[in-house]
């Protein structure tokens, strides 16, 4: 949970702007309910600075991904350091990364560099439970909901940007975010709230934190 | 219905057995019926159940291996390339199928498309709607020209990446295995229900599949049993198992075939059985009922019977009963035919046995014993029957066609063959001549006199005397006769009814003046003249001509209608007397009154019916024995005739018995003397003394004598001498009818007496 709210900028290169104003994404069911693990993606005119440095990691623990939902600019090399005293398979057959990291253990370490723009979807062979979802993005701002549905982006130029949510279990296609345009001027904070249908997962696969 | 008691008996065994029978067929029936059909349909039941549970089962296996296949992640892994690559898709599928032993396979991506090994053609998109929509889903499913048992299963990569449906096939073979698990052999379809209609997908007989509604499933025939089983996508499919109720109900029919036969036995053995039972009983009872008729028609035989049961006790009842009705009727018929003293056969026996003899040459007849009442008096009844066994018995002796009969009464009858009459008559001298011989009885001789009466054996006519009765008064004809021996005479015998039928004419005889009174004058020997007459009854019968008053007087007093004939003479006699009087013709009349008449009343009711002015100028003429039979009652109406002032006369004096005790009661007025009194009467003879005395003695009893039947002047002069008042007969007038009476007083006359001798 902790590591689900920390919600984190990778367009660290946008720092240095003067004029910058700040989202805030709400996102909750039609029937209210605030929904995390929303992937919230700001692009505008401005020029994305590039991939930043910052190292991206999947942990395993507890036979579970963490965190559940990851969104990582394209080209980001991810870690998935295995933190459990068990080994895991850790692998992915979506088009944007196919890969599969088999059998490492306890304090072992692997690594994905993700370059196509996408979601992955990413397993554990012999743990069928296990399921996390990174969503690679070209966009330079990008957030994810906490558990209260709420994502903050900010550092966000002037001018009309396209916001994108999307929810790996979001119904209708599974690949495509729900897109709007805002026009941002100035700063100050702007309110974005989306509703979200979200289709029952078939495995209902409990996050464990 | 049975005129039979063993036909009734046999019938009813009979129909009370085969009632059994059949009732218990149809227990026997109905029990097996239900049983066999409850059974089948437990059959049905039980195999429908073992399929559910098998398909239960099935399901659940290829779910689990459905479920494994999943997972595995070579396979997520050429499912996740995607449509893209169906070859190697499909050689996923191949590979996944050989593992879990299935018929079909497909994969389908959330796209929407689908892939299989097996069939060319995609699932259609409306299932693939239904299916999408994250679940798993199993049931039966029509791929093809197949229909199959499917799983379906999502594929997670972790994400859903697709599903795989996998089936195996429901096909006859399944349905053959399905109907192996009856002990029965039913039959198993499998249907896919579609649209409300009923397509045969498998079944476990080898037939052509067509398709049918349920409406045309041939209800009653068929013991149905139909299990729905879920189909994979919306539509059902139906498992229909059957089994013909013929075919449940045939170990029934033969059963009943047993019991048919057994049932035909059992009647047929019963029937005889029965048949014989009551032939047992009933062949002793008819002959029991022929020996009853034979009893109603007079013959008595012994039933013979070895049984001891009741029939036979029954019979030895009927035995003892026929022989005491035998010994009665025997002594019945002895009684009816015998004479109970004599013991001889009695007229009924006699004339039976005449009846059947042939009439032309037999004579019959009838012996009787003189003066039979004084013998029997004599000796009493009980020796007069042994003297009538012993000429009986004397008759018996002699050759005669019919045993001689004791007709009672001291009369026997016999018949006897004669060719003629004149040999009739002599075989009965000859037969007297037997019977005369003294009879010996109890140590005394005793003569026996007798006479015989015969006539020739004929047929009875109608109304007519039998033949023994005319016998018999043959036997009277020649005891008036004092003959010993009489033939018939049918002439002198009359004829009875007809004498019968002319009491009847009486009546009408009175009205159209047949009967009348002819009027006799009497002579006053004294004055020479004419002073009284005697009415006399004449009857000029228009068919049998003039009837002697006798006959029909007799027959009067004899039948009860002498009252009526004295009314109708005294009335008329009145009547005329007082025409005489009125013309100048005053006589005294007399009329006759039967004897019969007196002490009965009835003369002295006529007597108040008489209108005359002098009663003393009528006289009742009345016979001397008219007092004999009840002499009191008789003298008794004499006196109301003479209170009446009528006077009386005593008729036939000096016939007969004639009794001076009996002269010495009577009050009466005159004396008539009879006319044999005058017979043979001559001047100074015997007759004439004795008419003198008699004359002498009515004077002395203060009675006028009278005379009749004087014929000549000699007779009339001998009376005049010897006293006698009045004389009466042909020598002075005939009886004459009123009106030549009239004419005889009034004309001119000599004196019937010379003059001269009168005054001598």
């Amino acid at each position: 949970m902790k590591l689900l709210g920390s919600t984190f900028l990778f367009a660290m290169g946008m720092v240095g702007i003067a004029q910058a104003a700040d989202l805030r994404v709400e996102v909750k069911t039609p029937e209210g309910t605030p929904l995390a693990h929303a992937v919230v993606t700001v692009s505008g005119p401005g020029k994305a600075t590039g991939v930043p440095a910052n190292a991206f990691s999947m942990a395993q623990k507890n036979k579970t991904f963490i965190p559940f939902v990851m969104v990582v600019p394209v080209g980001a090399k991810v870690a998935f350091p295995n933190q459990d005293e068990i080994k895991h398979h850790v692998f992915s057959f979506s088009p944007a990364k196919r890969f599969e990291h088999e059998l490492y253990g306890k304090g072992e370490t692997r690594t994905v560099v993700f370059d196509k723009p996408g979601t992955v979807a990413i397993g554990c062979n012999i743990h069928d439970r296990m399921e996390a979802y990174i969503r690679v993005t070209e966009a330079p701002l990008a957030a994810v909901t906490d558990e209260k549905g709420v994502a903050m982006l900010s550092g966000i130029t002037d001018g009309e940007h396209t916001v994108e949510i999307w929810h790996p279990y979001q119904k209708g296609d599974s690949d495509t975010p729900i897109s709007r345009k805002v026009s941002f001027s100035g700063s100050g904070i702007t309110t974005e709230v989306v509703e979200m249908t979200i289709g029952q997962s078939p495995r209902a696969p409990q996050q464990q934190n | 219905m049975f005129t039979r008691l063993r036909t009734k008996l046999t019938f009813f065994y009979s129909a009370l057995f085969a009632l059994i029978m059949m009732t218990v067929a149809g227990g026997v029936y109905s029990m097996i019926s239900t049983n066999a059909i409850g059974s089948a349909r437990a059959q049905l039941e039980a195999t429908s159940a073992a399929f559910q549970r098998l398909e239960t089962l099935q399901i659940e296996q290829l779910r689990e291996n459905v479920q494994i296949s999943s997972r595995d992640f070579g396979f997520r892994s050429a499912i996740s390339l995607g449509p893209s690559e169906p070859e190697t898709i499909r050689s996923a599928l191949a590979n996944l199928r050989l593992r879990m032993n299935a018929d079909v396979a497909y994969v389908i991506f959330p796209d929407g498309t689908s892939i299989s090994d097996t069939l060319s053609a995609a699932l259609p998109a409306s299932m693939i709607d239904t299916l999408s929509d994250g679940n798993e889903h199993e049931g039966g499913v029509v791929l093809g020209q197949s229909a199959y048992r499917a799983v379906l299963s999502p594929v997670f990569a972790p994400n859903l990446v697709g599903w795989i449906l996998v089936g195996n096939r429901l096909d006859d073979s399944q349905m053959q295995a399905l109907v192996t698990l009856s002990s029965i052999p039913i039959q198993a379809e499998l249907l896919l229900l579609e649209g409300g209609r009923q397509i045969p997908v498998a079944r476990s007989t080898p037939s052509a599949p067509e398709p049918r509604s349920a409406a045309s499933a041939p209800e009653g025939q068929l013991l149905q049993q139909t299990l729905r089983l879920p189909g994979l996508a919306g539509d059902e499919m139906e498992l229909e198992l059957s089994f013909p109720r013929e075919l449940a109900l045939q170990p029934m029919w033969s059963l009943l075939r047993v019991l048919a036969v057994i049932g035909a036995l059992g009647l047929a053995l019963l029937s005889i059985a029965a048949w014989l039972l009551a032939r047992s009983i009933t062949s002793p009872l008819a002959r029991l009922e022929q020996a009853t008729r034979d009893v109603e028609d007079g013959t008595y035989q012994a039933v013979e019977l070895s049984s001891s049961d009741e029939i036979g006790r029954l019979a030895n009842s009927f035995n003892l009963m026929t022989e005491a009705i035998e010994e009665r009727t025997h002594t019945i018929t002895h009684q009816a035919l015998h004479d109970r003293e004599t013991g001889l056969p009695n007229r009924a026996f006699f004339e039976e046995r005449l009846t059947g003899l042939p009439p032309s040459d037999v004579v019959v007849s009838v012996v009787g014993i003189d003066r039979f009442q004084p013998i029997r008096d004599a000796i009493g009844y009980a020796q007069t029957a042994e003297l009538i066994k012993a000429i009986g018995a004397r008759l018996g002796l002699l050759e005669t066609v019919v045993p001689p009969a004791d007709l009672s009464g001291g009369l026997l009858a016999v018949a006897f063959q004669a060719p003629s009459d004149e040999d009739a008559e002599n075989w009965l001298a000859h037969l007297l001549d037997v019977l005369e011989q003294p009879v010996d009885i109890a140590g005394q001789k005793i003569d026996v006199m007798a006479r015989a009466g015969f006539v020739r054996n004929s047929v009875t006519e109608a109304n007519g005397p039998t033949v023994v009765e005319k016998a018999a008064i043959a036997l009277d004809q020649a005891r008036g006769a004092f003959a010993k021996t009489g033939l018939f005479d049918a002439k002198s015998y009359g004829d009875p009814v007809a004498n019968l039928s002319l009491m009847g004419d009486m009546l009408t005889g009175f009205e159209n003046g047949d009967i009348f009174l002819a009027y006799q004058p009497k002579l006053n020997l004294q004055t020479q003249k004419i002073e009284s007459v005697e009415a006399l009854l004449r009857w000029r019968h228009p068919q049998r001509g003039m009837i002697r008053p006798d006959i029909f007087v007799t027959m009067a007093e004899n039948t009860g209608h002498i009252r009526a004939l004295t009314e109708w003479v005294a009335q008329r006699a009145v009547a005329d007397q007082r025409t005489l009087a009125d013309s100048g013709l005053p006589l005294r009349f007399s009329i006759n009154v039967s004897g019969r008449q007196l002490g009965d009343g009835s003369l002295i009711e006529l007597l108040d019916t008489l209108e005359v002015s002098s009663p003393d100028q009528l006289c009742f003429e009345i016979t001397e024995t008219a007092v004999m039979g009840d002499p009191d009652n008789a003298v008794s109406d004499m006196r109301a005739i003479c209170e009446h002032g009528f006077s009386i006369s005593i008729d036939d004096y000096g016939s007969g018995l004639s009794s001076l005790a009996y002269l010495k009661m009577i009050p009466a007025q005159e004396l008539k003397i009879d006319r044999s009194l005058l017979l043979g009467l001559a001047p100074q003879s015997r007759e004439a003394f004795m008419l003198r005395s008699t004359v002498e003695l009515g004077h002395g009893l203060g009675m006028k004598v009278v005379a009749e039947g004087v014929e000549d002047v000699e007779t009339l002069e001998i009376l005049r001498d010897v006293g006698c008042d009045l004389a009466q007969g042909y020598f002075i007038c005939r009886p004459v009818p009123l009106a030549d009476l009239t004419d005889w007083l009034k004309q001119e006359r000599p004196a019937f007496l010379p003059e001269a001798r009168l005054s001598a």
